[in-house]
């Protein structure tokens, strides 16, 4: 995604284009993730987040949405979302379980490419941990 | 999934939007619609210099107690047929940009067009009394009126210049009106000339008619039907011009 | 009211016609826009975007077919002033008003145009009410014009190339005023631009217009995950259904092509395109 301002959002994953509501979704659920909004903090506003990355206010809120179905934020009607108990955790439980399918996948198919066998791999890996 | 629109559709009568429809093709400080004034007293000055210097000046000419000239006043006729197309083309034209109903844009440019007429012609009679009242039959005249002369006397004034304006002047704004609307329609000088050449030989020949059967009914009635058609004419183009 | 489509097209057309030939500068369109979403009207110039942008504003009464803003036929937009503004064409027969009596006679004919917003509008892009329009270059034409459309508040707002002209910085400052707008105060928005990748965040839904048609009217989202860009050997693009040519450089091809049309195990490499891209090559699929 192109703007004047630096502050896009995450763009490729899994080597398909994520659609933006569900960038801004990823880029709220780094926050928790990362510890930068902790549980029962205040999620920023769409409009917020909208104004923030230049996109349609419609879209944040398609985002912020999809992260209420997925129980991450709920609603505090007149005040505003905020992050669900337990939902550091979950994340990280669902993020371990995608780990396989989105990141090593992804490295096994380009190793395979290029003619690495499996222990080729781990000791590349065992190389990266430790160098 | 969109938001909630919060702004409701507008509505408003459309006549409530005469006020501000005149404001916008009249110009900033009504100007479309005075300008024929500044003019007309240039031209009475201008006239005034001339006949204080007695220099025979075209349409001054002395009486044996005063001098006239019906310059001024024929400027005035002029200057308010120039007006039209400035109303039309640039006053018509912005406050329908502006977004305001057709329809009463129509309505309001042509009431301004054959309004503005009559309004000139009361402003240059109220001059023309006034400076006779002022100065008797003595003296420098520049706001006497054509019709004055071809009328005969003084006392015809009233009469004489009201049939002028309203019989005989009316085919002449019409011509001018629909050849406006016609340059917005089509554009080109070309399309102009089309349009007026046969509005101006129809003009004249209802003149002429007129005159040979003055306030008959069938001369009313023609006035009328010509009117109509004119007006009617007129908003067929208008309706269908781009902006 | 926000149930009604902001806008509802049914063959909607317009013939210009001149000596000899007669042009169809838009033929036979067909649309529903839904209320308070903005909208992407790309094409190429000459495509006929700004001939629909002045049609649905009632600045072309020559039309045939129906159009609607929220159910009131273009016909009698004259009757609802204030419920479209168009930014872009300019006003006509305003050579000698300033900016300042420009927005009072705004502020008469539409009911919900804010002049304080304007005001600070213009001011934010360094131009003065005091200003005539015509004298100033043409980004300050254009973000004066723009400053007008957001401050109208018009339930349908038409931006016919906003960006023309605009520095960088104020272009920024467009889009964040667009998004301020919207936030506050939704409405439904028709952007034309030629600047897709960078207006397209705005957008959720797109139109593509070529050569007067309608070639896509979809959600950009959904667009943007059915159509990809795959890299592979150029035979095995040959196979596949594509949009555009199959583009080669030494031993790799690629192409666009539908995600569906991707065969399961496609040893090629996938990648998204940009709406930019994709605008592009879109009015091709109508043209088979």
């Amino acid at each position: 995604m192109v703007s004047y301002s630096t502050n896009e959002p995450i763009g490729q994953a899994d080597g398909v284009e994520l659609p933006l509501f569900l960038q801004i979704a990823r880029a709220i659920e780094n926050d928790i993730v990362d510890g930068l909004l902790a549980e029962e903090d205040q999620a920023p506003s769409t409009n917020e987040i909208a104004a923030f990355h230049r996109i349609n206010p419609a879209t944040a809120l398609k985002g912020v949405n999809e992260l209420v179905a997925g129980g991450v934020l709920y609603k505090k009607r007149g005040i505003g979302m905020f992050v669900a108990t337990g939902a550091r955790d979950a994340l990280l439980r669902r993020r371990r379980t995608d780990f396989a399918a989105r990141f090593l996948a992804p490295a096994l198919a380009e190793a395979r490419r290029l003619g690495l066998t499996d222990a080729d791999v781990i000791a590349l890996i065992q190389e990266a941990h430790h160098g | 999934m969109s938001a909630v629109l919060e702004l409701p559709v507008p509505t408003r009568s459309r006549w409530s939007q005469v006020p501000a429809v005149l404001a916008a093709v009249a110009g900033p400080l009504a100007w479309r619609l005075l300008w024929p004034l500044a003019v007309w007293l240039v031209a009475a000055g201008v006239a005034w210099v001339s006949l204080a210097g007695r220099n025979p000046y075209d349409g001054g000419h002395v009486d044996t107690f005063g001098r006239w000239s019906t310059l001024p006043s024929g400027i005035l006729l002029l200057a308010g047929f120039a007006a039209i197309p400035v109303l039309w083309v640039w006053g018509a034209r912005y406050a329908a940009g502006l977004g305001h109903d057709r329809g009463v844009v129509f309505a309001v440019t042509t009431a301004a067009s054959v309004l503005l007429q009559a309004a000139l012609h009361v402003v240059s009679l109220a001059a023309g009394l006034l400076e006779l009242r002022a100065l008797g039959t003595g003296g420098i005249h520049v706001f006497a009126l054509e019709t004055s002369n071809i009328m005969g006397t003084h006392d015809g004034l009233w009469n004489g210049s009201w049939v002028f304006a309203l019989w005989y002047l009316t085919p002449v704004i019409l011509t001018v009106l629909l050849t406006s609307v016609g340059f917005l329609r089509w554009g080109p000088l070309g399309l102009l000339l089309v349009l007026a050449i046969p509005a101006v030989l129809i003009g004249a020949a209802f003149v002429t008619v007129l005159v040979d059967t003055g306030f008959t009914w069938f001369g009313v009635l023609l006035y009328l039907g010509v009117l109509a058609g004119s007006i009617a004419g007129a908003w067929a183009m208008f309706r269908c011009v781009a902006l | 009211m926000a149930d009604s489509p902001a806008i509802a097209l049914t063959g909607l057309s317009v013939t210009y016609r001149s000596p000899g030939r007669d042009v169809a500068a838009l033929a036979d369109l067909h649309a529903i826009i839904p209320a308070a979403s903005i909208v992407g009207l790309v094409g190429r110039n000459g495509a006929g975007k700004t001939t629909l942008l002045r049609v649905l504003a009632g600045r072309e009464p020559r039309f045939t077919g129906d159009a609607h803003v929220h159910r009131v036929p273009l016909a009698d937009l004259g009757r609802t002033p204030g419920l479209v503004h168009l930014a872009g064409a300019g006003w006509p027969g305003a050579g000698d008003r300033t900016l300042a009596s420009l927005i009072a006679g705004l502020g008469r004919a539409r009911p919900h145009f804010d002049r304080t917003r304007a005001l600070a509008l213009l001011e934010g892009f360094g131009i003065h009410p005091s200003a005539h329009p015509r004298r100033l270059s043409a980004g300050k034409q254009t973000a004066a014009q723009a400053s007008l459309a957001l401050a109208s508040r018009a339930p349908l707002t038409l931006l016919d190339e906003p960006q023309t002209g605009l520095d960088a910085p104020s272009r920024d400052l467009l889009t964040r005023a667009i998004i301020e707008e919207q936030a506050l105060r939704p409405r439904t928005w028709v952007i034309s631009t030629h600047l897709i990748d960078e207006t397209a965040p705005l957008f959720e839904r797109v139109l593509v217009l070529d050569a007067g048609r309608l070639v896509t009217d979809a959600d950009v989202d959904e667009l943007l995950t059915r159509w990809v860009r795959v890299e592979a050997d150029p035979a095995v693009l040959e196979a596949l259904p594509r949009l555009g040519e199959l583009e080669r450089l030494g031993g790799r091809g690629s192409a666009i092509v539908a995600a569906s049309d991707v065969p399961a195990g496609f040893a090629g490499r996938t990648h998204p395109l940009t709406l930019q891209a994709l605008a592009g090559v879109l009015p091709l699929a109508s043209k088979e």
